[in-house]
């Protein structure tokens, strides 16, 4: 099986350890891995400021950069939920755009998405000692409709706790461009969500999404707060094969 | 001042068309199926569990006979001792003998004659202690009675006393709302009809409930 | 850009009232989880065939019913008109706030009326009722005993479903205390007695009762009235005349097709299964009926929504006012409804807002929003607002109006990402660049902190990660020779 990784804006500039963690696992798993050098950005941003010509633009970009692949994995809920999601509500019912923009949401995955539906594997042999509290992030939640997955594999960590709070899903308060043009609503959000999970002891913050743990992160940070971790899935899942031996 | 023409005209311009003379009919591609047990113990079983949840008594009497001296006690144990009391002046209520008690128990009686005075009515019936109704109909899935206007029954009976004591029969009750409104539209509209579910309540004041703000606070319905 | 430095301090003000937002938080909360527990007990109920159908089912159902009614509109409100006369009603139509205002007036003019009582109504309140009227002479009393608290105050609901969710009860006893001319005890049921004993007073002896419509039946013109209190009974039963004011949306076709709407109301609004009482008023009362009004006028009215049909926006005139978008919206918890300066807030209202009353002058309306797509997953009309707020930020950078700085750093992005070479020689060099604003923690790792212009917006309250030195694309050669395909 060959998939092909979109390694998102975000993790390519600030966190390509996470590319990396994904691009191991994969191939631990049997899976060939290519990297269309073309790619940049879902388009996202744009998007959602509403710049939404220049948002076509980036997704045709995408679909040009990842026409030959039957599989492309990201590891974002994010920007999947974004492809899958968005991209034909882009283009004009019917037309042949819009048909290529749902084909290629129907081939993009997130990497536990695909992982657990697609390989299904669950459990990558990875330890970890720790107690955990997992953000999903809302396009994940309901663009992509993406739950369990992630649970399921965090659950087969050994010597890791999850932890849950009472309203796990509501939005941590990033929401792209949001943070910085409402940024103390932004912030509020994130202090509610950040209460919620440091009452529950939890020593690790994880997600699939880079934008949600930046913004969560970067809180807990400015608030001098140091006993939370905040981590990708696919970094702590590396991490913790690495710690099992395997 | 718009008229209905020029009103009816701009809305179907902004529809891409010129106006229709009528609705084209509304057909849902799948219609609405009977739901909900059958039978009427399971119908009033279910009836006396919903309506109980949310605050209302049910008391279940087997035969007429038991509904006048029934009215009496709850009128006495909620205090009413010597004070008017409303009811519709209904067939479904002359039967009952309800008057007799009422009188016998010392509560005068409000009753609308045909032909009397409206405004009178609604400010005796504003003074009385309850008001005592027969239901139209009740809806079991939600614990609802259902009431309609008619000459002589008076709607503020249901409403302006805080105590309202409804008469249904087991025979009355359907599962499902959708039976009442199917029913309601096989003839003429009356000027009102009332679903009551419970008592009057509001969570206005710090989300704290309150029972009775404006309608009775507290129903009764006497089950046949 | 005098309503943007308004909107801004709105918001600055609801975020810096601490017993605001825990009051907010609070209901929306409460009224969330009754909506969940209400939807799964729906579900429970469908799966045993106690129910005429799921969420899912139930939501499709209703989409059908409005939609079919919108594409159908004048046919409806005609079929509706006709029906109204026909049981001696008076029907009116006003384009607009004014002529509505004005319609109000002249049935008051015609029958000497000064003392007026209105039972709950999102649209007399977008229409400023209370206030024309008041100008005139005229008294107009809440009866919704939140709008009633809220009325006393002088302010605007915080909330569609519970306005005065903000008040404390010790500041509701000294509002009603103030009526009272002595103190009131704070406990709930001493302020509910003298509410209804005040009320009831003016039900008594007002000269006109106001209403709104949650629905109205066109096949039999009757207006359908959704409370707890009873004071939409009371409204129209003891005053002589009565005026419902109705949103031209209203309308649903057939008697049957409440039993689905009202399957759906009253569960995402409150999470009861019914509201205490459902109203159904076709005509003024028959002759020789005791009481009821002698008089009834309906007025439908149009201030912009003949606008939002035919667009792309349609589907937001299915909404049924239930105030879930609001439960469920993480930034309206923040906030509750005054941020929002508008009648309609929260979700709905962001989208509504503009449509009726200008983008321009509402264009903060569409920024309050992370698109978490919440409202759109609770909304019982399956309404898409996380999409019509990415249309209309659309429709604003169309018109320009839009931060420069965020204009500029948005075109210089989509320049720069759309060149796949240009975009990774800006992830290259994004390390160096960012050296004047990069720290260094006590292990040695590196963050940015005091970032300029648009981004300072971000590490007023958040640090940011360093860009790596190497982005992850310059490290895919050797991750291939690890064992990449080609």
């Amino acid at each position: 099986m060959k998939v092909s990784l979109f390694i998102t804006c975000l993790a390519d500039h600030f966190a390509p350890q996470v590319g990396e963690a994904v691009f191991h696992l994969l191939r631990r798993h049997g899976v060939e891995v290519d990297f269309p050098a073309g790619q940049t950005c879902c388009g996202q941003p744009s998007w959602n400021t509403g710049h939404l010509d220049d948002a076509r633009d980036f997704a045709r970009l995408y679909m040009k950069t990842f026409a030959r692949s039957e599989y492309i994995i990201q590891p974002s809920g994010s920007c999947a939920g974004h492809v899958r999601y968005f991209y034909p509500k882009m283009f004009p019912d019917g037309s042949p755009e819009q048909r290529e923009a749902a084909a290629i949401g129907q081939r993009t995955y997130e990497f536990t998405e695909f992982m657990v539906k697609v390989l299904g594997v669950k459990d990558v042999g990875a330890r970890y000692k720790g107690k955990a509290f997992f953000h999903t992030n809302c396009h994940m939640q309901r663009e992509l409709k993406v739950r369990e997955e992630p649970l399921e594999m965090l659950r087969c960590v050994r010597d890791l706790e999850l932890v849950d709070i009472p309203r796990p899903d509501l939005c941590c308060g990033f929401g792209g461009a949001f943070s910085v043009k409402e940024p103390e609503i932004s912030t509020a959000m994130a202090d509610d969500k950040l209460d919620a999970i440091l009452a529950t002891g939890a020593d690790l913050l994880v997600s699939s999404d880079l934008g949600c743990l930046m913004h969560q992160g970067g809180r807990l940070e400015k608030r001098g707060i140091t006993s939370v971790r905040p981590v990708h899935i696919a970094e702590l899942l590396w991490e913790g094969v690495q710690q099992n031996g395997r | 001042m718009t008229t209905e023409q020029e009103f009816l005209s701009h809305v179907a311009r902004r529809l891409g068309r010129s106006p229709e003379p009528a609705p084209a009919p509304f057909r849902p591609s799948r219609p609405v199926g009977p739901v909900g047990p059958k039978g009427g113990y399971a119908l009033a079983d279910r009836f006396q569990q919903e309506l109980e949840k949310i605050s209302g008594v049910v008391h279940r009497v087997k035969s007429e006979g038991e509904v006048a001296p029934l009215i009496a006690r709850i009128l006495k144990e909620a205090g009413a001792a010597g004070k008017p009391v409303a009811r519709w002046a209904d067939p479904a209520l002359d039967a009952l003998g309800i008057d007799q008690a009422l009188t016998a128990a010392g509560h005068p009686v409000v009753a609308f004659q045909t032909g009397g005075d409206g405004r009178a009515f609604v400010e005796a019936v504003e003074k009385a202690a309850a008001g005592v109704v027969a239901c139209d109909a009740a809806i079991a899935e939600t614990g609802t009675i259902v009431m309609t206007t008619a000459l002589t029954r008076g709607r503020t009976v249901s409403l302006l006393p805080p105590l309202l004591i409804a008469v249904l029969r087991k025979e009355q009750i359907r599962y499902s709302s959708v039976d009442v409104f199917q029913a309601l539209a096989s003839g003429a509209m009356p000027s009102q009809v009332i679903f009551k579910s419970g008592p009057s309540r509001s969570s206005d004041i710090e989300n704290d409930l309150s029972i009775g703000v404006h309608g009775p606070g507290a129903l009764h319905v006497i089950l046949i | 850009m005098a309503a943007r430095a308004e909107a801004l301090e709105r918001v600055r003000k609801a975020l810096g009232d601490q017993h605001l937002r825990g009051a907010v938080r609070y209901t929306a909360e409460n009224l969330y989880m009754k909506r969940k527990a209400a939807m799964a007990d729906l579900d429970a109920q469908a799966a045993r065939g106690d129910a005429i159908g799921n969420f899912e089912e139930l939501r499709a159902r209703a989409r059908e019913i409005k939609l079919h009614t919108l594409a159908h509109l004048d046919g409806y409100l005609k079929q509706a008109a006709d029906q109204i006369r026909k049981n001696g009603g008076v029907v009116h139509w006003a384009r607009d706030a004014e002529e509505a205002n004005q319609i109000v007036l002249e049935i008051c003019r015609k029958r000497g009326a000064r003392k007026l009582i209105k039972s709950k109504s999102m649209v007399s309140e977008e229409i400023h009722l209370n206030q024309r009227l008041e100008a005139e002479g005229l008294e107009i009393v809440e009866s919704d005993l939140g709008e009633y608290i809220i009325q006393l105050a002088h302010e605007t609901p915080a909330h569609i479903v519970i306005p005065a969710i903000h008040k404390t009860r010790r500041q509701i006893a000294d509002l009603f205390g103030a009526v009272a001319g002595h103190e009131l005890p704070t406990d709930t049921k001493s302020l509910t007695a003298f509410a209804r004993a005040t009320l009831r007073h003016k039900f008594m002896t007002a000269d006109v009762g106001v209403t709104g419509a949650n629905f109205v039946v066109a096949e039999t013109g009757t207006i359908c009235l959704v409370t707890n209190e009873g004071n939409g009974r009371l409204t129209t039963s003891v005053p002589p005349c009565q005026i419902t004011l109705v949103g031209m949306e209203k309308l649903v076709p057939r008697l049957e097709d409440l039993a689905v709407m009202m399957a759906l109301l009253p569960r995402s609004a409150t999470g009861q299964k019914i509201t205490t009482y459902f109203n159904m008023i076709t005509g003024p009362r028959r002759p020789g009926e005791p009481d009821g009004p002698e008089e009834l006028h309906v007025i439908f009215l149009d201030n912009g929504r003949s606008q939002i049909l035919g667009s792309q926006y349609e589907e937001v005139l299915t909404c049924i006012r239930c105030g879930a978008c609001l439960n469920s919206c993480p930034v309206y918890r923040q906030l509750g409804g005054h941020a929002y300066g508008s009648t309609y807030p929260g979700p709905i209202g962001s989208v509504l807002t503009p449509l009726l009353q200008g983008l321009e002058e509402w264009e903060e309306l569409p920024q309050l929003c992370s698109l978490c797509g919440a409202c759109h997953e609770n909304c019982p009309l399956g309404i898409h607002l996380h999409e019509y707020i990415i249309q209309l930020r659309g429709e604003l950078v169309a018109r320009g109006r839009e931060n420069p700085l965020m204009r500029t750093a948005l075109k210089l992005v989509h320049f720069a990402w759309t060149r796949p070479g240009v975009y990774r020689f800006v992830a290259g060099s994004a390390h160096l660049g960012t050296k004047p604003f990069t720290r260094k923690r006590k292990d040695g790792s590196e963050y940015l902190d005091n970032l300029p212009s648009i981004a300072a917006g971000w590490t007023m309250s958040r640090t940011m990660p360093a860009p790596a030195r190497r982005p992850f694309h310059q490290r895919w050669a050797e991750l291939e020779r690890q064992g990449g395909a080609k």
